[in-house]
């Protein structure tokens, strides 16, 4: 790529960005004074505790996801470990290279907060000097316990037989895990009402404040930062200490005996089992179980590409459980709400709800984007193979597609059943998903088609670093302003009726479809082409 | 029968050709081996036979078919072994096998016999339930040679198959090929290893540095060189007068 081209992309990057930001901080900023009538609190500390909290959920992502890839997952590992290099300073590289890759993203998803906390709330210089502190010291401690966690499971893992089935497991369990303790945190801390001070909070909760993540919670809310910030700050220095130590622990637990953890390898080995015939699939059928094999079986792959959807399920099947089975108020309420929205609902209404959330869950079909890349080293002999590769390939493609609708099905469909709402509705409602799906999965899958990675060693990097996985982002991003932002501007401003744009919505995602399809055939084969040059 | 019509390659930004201009027909029956030193071009000229690599000039003819403008037509009668055996790491080898036979279009009993006879031969029975990814790295070479023998191809294009084989699979594969030939087939492969293309192979074909310099049977050859016993003498030979 030339000079000029980087230069623009950067430029592109940085203005998309911009609009991102704007995006949340306009309407903020334009609306103050309403908003700050409907909330009892201070909008700048309110915009940093929503910061807080986002970015440590970010954190806690990210840590699990790039120590795994960076560390356990790396297939180069073996290799470093014939060479005569100073292990911890190898360690330490590891991990200052995840501590970078979670920064970045804290960092980027802190400004437009930060802005509104400067806006709005007293600015201290104290203040300004805890978020700073708290910006590069939260990853560090969620790194540290990620790493000592990680460590300690891992240690156990490497002894246990089939080790690859083993590490599957840890790596869902311990989301599973984290969101749950996280979960009971949020839940602890909103039972005990605004009086409460910290000082009655369950252990878990009192062990992780000490450690110093979350004890600007109760303060920001209360009193702003006056002797409170001494004491955080004080408790950020242990933090650091913490991280700085939790750098050997990892060395000895991570990195027990010698860097080649993997001995013996990821290789599964299944029992014994007779063979048995095989049914006969089409071959698009077979690159379904292809794909499906490749991302199950491959950690760095079920990682980035349906990790997200089993978690954002397991978190929202856990709080809805919980408010339907513990809040004793509920069943009540759920009676009243019930028959409310039954009364008003209609068939536009879901259809609009139904695109407004399918088209946030676009966010989620990353994986999509490394559909081809991820191919790289089969390529050669998939060409040599009398197919048609458009048809075989949208296997793949539609792997991803059920992951998503999965995904938006249960997220859509459950509160649907337990609000007792019609059938006509809730079919209404898996078509308008069905729309969403094949018109936004194409998408990255083209990107990737387009600019494809083909030269990647490690399978971190294809997914990782593959120009296809920013340009998708940044595309979800544009379709998700243009398409909620345009049903915005529609009602607000033109002052269109709900109906009329609901089907509008439907008419641009039909017509979004069509075009997708007509490009991916194109891209395909054009793709493969540059493969055999 | 196998047509190259002034088939050559030169990769993007590569100032030389990696294969130059060839005319070559490669008749059916008989097994030929590929031979020539590392980086000659063997691996390009076959995958551009197998429709893997589009070449910069000309066109390959499979029993009559091009390979650029009826590819499927024409790869239907092929069976690849690459270089490479890692290939679909995540299936185990009997979803690979059956990937491969439906692929070709081969009938759902015939491929389920076959698949039997294959792995009885090469002993791989009870480990066709495993990820190929636990495979060795002659597992993985027998298992993509399996794959490409379940349709009966009738040409068998093999690069370098004998690296990585334990003596055992060596033989058997060696049989194998024998036997396709029996058939009536085509045997094409590559090899540095010249004892087995002297003992194996009906004609040898020989490349030096993107080009085919000798097409012929061994016989022929050694005819020509009078001098020179074992065909590695020949090979050194030949490469050398041709530097
Ligand atoms: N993808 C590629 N891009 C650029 N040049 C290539 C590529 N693949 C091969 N070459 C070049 O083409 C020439 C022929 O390579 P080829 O792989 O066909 O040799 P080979 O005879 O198979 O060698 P070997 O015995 O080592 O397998 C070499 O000079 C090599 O550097
Ligand atoms: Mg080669």
């Amino acid at each position: 790529m030339s000079k000029l081209k980087r230069g623009l992309l950067s430029l592109l990057i940085v203005v998309i960005i911009l609009g991102v930001f704007a995006s949340i901080l306009v309407p903020v900023l334009l609306h103050a004074d309403e908003l700050q009538e409907l909330i009892p609190w201070n909008i700048g500390i309110l915009a940093m505790m929503i910061c807080f909290y986002l970015t440590f959920i970010l954190a806690i992502i990210s840590a699990i996801g790039f120590t795994f890839s960076s560390g356990y997952l790396d297939k180069n590992l073996d290799n470093y470990s014939v060479l005569p290099i100073n292990k911890r300073e190898f360690v330490i590289a590891k991990l200052a290279l995840v501590y970078y890759n979670v920064i970045s993203l804290v960092i980027l998803i802190s400004v437009p907060f930060i802005i509104i906390y400067l806006v709005f709330a007293k600015i201290s210089l104290i203040g300004i000097l805890a978020i700073i502190i708290y910006t590069f010291t939260m990853p560090l401690v969620v790194i540290y316990f990620v790493t000592i966690i990680l460590g300690t499971l891992m240690y156990f893992v490497n002894k246990v037989k089939n080790k690859a089935l083993a590490k599957n497991v840890l790596f869902s369990l311990f989301f599973i895990v984290a969101f749950g303790l996280y979960l009971a945190f949020v839940i602890t801390m909103s039972s005990l009402g605004e009086d409460n001070s910290l000082a009655q909070v369950t252990f878990i909760v009192e062990i992780i404040q000490k450690v110093g993540v979350f004890f600007f919670y109760s303060d920001w809310a209360s009193n702003l930062l006056i002797y409170e910030d001494i004491k955080n700050l004080l408790l950020m220095m242990v933090v650091f200490i913490g991280g700085s130590i939790s750098i050997l622990y990892f060395e000895k637990v991570y990195f027990k005996g010698s860097l080649g953890f993997n001995e013996g390898g990821i290789r599964s080995k299944s029992t014994l089992r007779k063979n048995s015939k095989l049914p006969h699939y089409s071959m698009t059928k077979w690159f379904f179980i292809k794909e499906a094999k490749d991302i199950f079986k491959t950690g760095t792959y079920f990682f980035n590409s349906v990790m997200g959807n089993i978690l954002i399920v397991v978190i929202y099947l856990g709080m809805m459980g919980y408010y339907y089975f513990f809040q004793s108020d509920t069943a009540s309420v759920s009676q009243e709400i019930t028959t409310m929205i039954n009364n008003y609902l209609d068939i536009e209404i879901i259809i609009i709800i139904t695109i407004v959330i399918g088209t946030f869950f676009t966010l989620f079909n990353n994986g999509a984007a490394t559909i081809f890349s991820r191919e790289a080293k089969s390529l050669d002999f998939i060409n040599s193979l009398p197919l048609k590769q458009s048809r075989a390939f949208f296997g793949k493609v539609v792997f991803h597609g059920l992951v998503e609708f999965l995904t938006l099905f249960i997220f859509m469909i459950i509160p649907m059943l337990v609000l007792k709402i019609s059938v006509v509705y809730i079919i209404a409602s898996i078509l308008v998903m069905f729309l969403i799906i094949l018109a936004t999965i194409l998408l990255p899958v083209c990107l990737d088609l387009r600019f494809p990675n083909l030269d990647w060693e490690s399978e971190t990097a294809v997914v990782k670093r593959s120009k296809s996985i920013w340009m998708t982002m940044i595309a979800h991003l544009i379709l998700i302003s243009l398409v909620l932002g345009g049903c915005a501007a529609l009602y607000f401003v033109l002052d269109i009726d709900y109906k009329i744009i609901s089907y509008l919505v439907v008419g641009y995602y039909v017509i979004m479809s069509i075009v997708m399809i007509i490009i991916y055939r194109k891209l395909i084969d054009a793709a493969f082409k540059k493969v055999r040059n | 029968m196998i047509e190259l019509k002034n088939i050559s390659k030169k990769y993007s930004g590569a100032a030389n050709y990696a294969v130059a201009p060839t005319d070559l027909i490669i008749k059916p029956g008989k097994i030929i081996g590929f031979i020539g030193h590392n980086g000659a071009g063997k691996s390009t000229t076959l995958k551009m036979m197998t429709g893997v690599l589009t070449p910069t000039t000309g066109d390959v003819e499979i029993n009559g078919y091009s390979i650029i403008n009826e590819d499927r037509k024409a790869k239907s009668d092929l069976g690849y072994v690459p270089d490479n055996p890692d290939v679909f790491l995540k299936l185990t080898g009997l979803e690979y096998l059956n990937f491969m036979g439906t692929a070709y279009g081969v009938e759902r009993e015939v491929l389920n016999n076959r698949i039997d006879e294959l792995a009885n031969k090469y002993l791989m029975s009870d480990k066709l339930n495993d990820l190929i990814d636990s495979y060795s790295h002659g597992m993985r070479q027998k298992i993509v040679v399996m794959g490409a023998l379940v349709h009966e191809p009738k040409i068998l294009i093999l690069d370098e198959p004998l690296t990585g084989l334990d003596p055992q699979a060596s033989r058997l594969l060696k049989d194998s090929m024998i036997d396709h030939v029996a058939k009536g087939h085509t045997v094409l492969f590559s090899t540095h290893v010249l004892e087995v293309a002297e003992k194996l192979c009906d004609e040898i074909l020989i490349i030096n540095r993107g080009k085919i310099i000798y097409q012929g049977t061994l016989s022929d050859l050694k005819a020509q060189y009078q001098e020179s016993e074992s065909l590695e003498d020949i090979f050194f030979a030949i490469t050398n007068e041709n530097d």
